[in-house]
């Protein structure tokens, strides 16, 4: 893999006027191809970081070099490093009144003095990549939400950008067409463009990127690779954080509590640590089942988890009251549960009953 | 379009007249939709008055205990009025649960 360094951020720091620092003395380096997913907890400054990067915002103190050139030096032309690097926003922001082609074509014709042909040829080739082709005349009030973030790609493409920094490109989208843009950015990461996302989606950051930003603590807690960052995280931070998104906690806490609520969320949870069909519907089976037989008053609650380096499943429901295993009665639910599991457990600790079960994929 | 999470259920045969009718489940038997299943399909025993009745679960994508419930019930009226009960078309996930339960052997399953 190419290694040569793209960015060199230094002893970064980024203190707002009101007196809030959300970042300090950050220093870390970019190499051109690296696609670095950054995580965290909201408002750990993912945000700040990467328009910091591209000077969207100033710093308080310290430098972001691109390619050796200082941004911050005055004598810098900051619009003409700034073409040097794409942006796409959760927000998406497309010139509503202009065709898709003139949409990402504008940039090349104006900023980068392109021919118009030579424009709509680059145009036509993105349109391709991020699988658009036929909606190159169309504008963009036409398109679905995940076709005007596509569309967004594509034109902070065609600028031929040596980077990309991407902050939450589908938190703004239904599962389904933040699917299309997650093939968007598995397609450009494997064509080896060199990438910034913020993502809050775990199997994204886990399947496409070479590294993974942890922020916490005004910085990057954790830069690992994301087999270290999501099997086995070094400091206790992470392992925290990468324990509560592997999870899903929802509370049976009343006779009204809401079914549909829970498995909605839970679909969604299974959606986006990217659990395929079949696995889906079999958790989704005993999550049902278990909800179905446990008691459902104050301090019941389930906790589905995925265990990041065997794959398996668990799930594990407390419920208060005397000493007494559910799963030792006789009905259709139990019946299911005890033939799916793998394994089993029932403890009974300082007036709770805790029962855990371990499944495979299959 | 059909939801995976929702279910539709059409009836095929009952307003001829005829004496076979087919049920076709589409989507999911959980928690939330076996109390219409139940009510529609002890409709159409109802309305019938002999032959046979198919389910015909090939576009069925999900069923829990909830929904095993509703077709053991739909057997026991039906050997009630004399009616054949039939479960065509699994799909092996769901298959899988009716064999965990011993349910396979309790209907006729083709
Ligand atoms: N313009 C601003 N002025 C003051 N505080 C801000 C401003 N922008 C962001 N913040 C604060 O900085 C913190 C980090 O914000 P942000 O970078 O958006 O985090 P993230 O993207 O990780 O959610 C938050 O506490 C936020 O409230
Ligand atoms: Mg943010």
């Amino acid at each position: 893999m190419n290694t040569q360094e793209l960015i060199r951020i230094e002893h970064l720091n980024k203190t707002y006027e009101n007196g809030f620092t959300v970042l300090e003395d950050v220093t870390v380096n970019i190499n051109r191809g690296d696609v670095i997913s950054v995580i965290g907890a909201s408002g750990t400054g993912k945000t700040t970081f990467i328009r910091l990067i591209n000077r969207l915002d100033e710093p308080s103190r310290g430098s972001v070099i691109l390619d050796g050139v200082d941004l911050s030096d005055p004598n810098v032309n900051i619009d003409t490093m700034r073409m040097r690097i794409g942006m796409v926003f959760q927000s998406i922001n497309l010139f509503e009144q202009m065709s898709v082609t003139d949409n990402i074509t504008i940039g090349q014709t104006e900023l980068l003095k392109r021919s118009k042909e030579e424009a709509v040829n680059k145009a036509k080739e993105l349109l391709k990549t991020v699988g658009l082709v036929n909606e190159a005349d169309s504008f963009p009030e036409e398109l679905s939400d995940g076709q005007r973030q596509r569309i967004a790609i594509a034109r902070a493409l065609a600028m031929d950008p040596e980077i990309m920094l991407l902050d939450e490109p589908t938190s703004a989208l239904d599962p389904m067409t933040a699917g299309e843009v997650v093939a968007v950015l598995r397609n450009l990461a494997n064509l080896g463009t060199t990438m910034v996302v913020v993502t809050h989606n775990m199997s994204l950051a886990k399947s496409i990127s070479n590294r993974i930003f942890y922020m916490d603590e005004k910085g990057i807690y954790e830069d690992d690779t994301p087999k270290v960052i999501f099997e086995n995280p070094q400091k206790p931070r992470t392992k925290e954080f990468i324990f509560r998104v592997t999870s899903f906690n929802f509370a049976l806490d009343n006779e009204h509590y809401d079914y549909i609520d829970l498995r909605n969320k839970y679909l969604n949870f299974a959606s986006s640590h990217g659990i395929d069909e079949k696995n889906t519907d079999f958790c989704r089976l005993l999550i049902e089942e278990l909800a179905t037989i446990l008691p459902k008053k104050s301090g019941t609650e389930i906790t589905f988890s995925l265990a990041q380096k065997t794959g398996e499943f668990e799930l594990i429901a407390v419920y208060s009251g005397v000493d007494y295993d559910i799963l030792s009665e006789d009905n259709l639910s139990v019946t299911i549960i005890r033939n799916s599991v793998e394994g089993y457990a029932h403890k009974y600790v300082d007036g709770a009953n805790r029962l855990a079960l371990k499944w495979g994929r299959r | 379009m059909t939801s995976t999470n929702g279910l539709e259920i059409t009836v095929d045969g009952l307003e001829g007249g005829d004496s076979a009718v087919t049920v076709m489940l589409v989507g999911s038997l959980d928690t939330t939709t076996v109390e219409e299943a139940q009510k529609m399909l002890l409709e159409v025993l109802e309305k019938l008055e002999i032959g046979d009745i198919t389910v015909d679960f090939s576009e069925l994508t999900y069923i829990s205990s909830a929904g095993l419930r509703v077709m053991l019930l739909l057997n026991k009226e039906a050997t009630d009025k004399n009616i054949k009960l039939k479960l065509r078309d699994m799909r092996q996930s769901v298959r899988e649960v009716f064999d965990m339960v011993g349910f396979t052997a309790l209907f006729t399953v083709e």
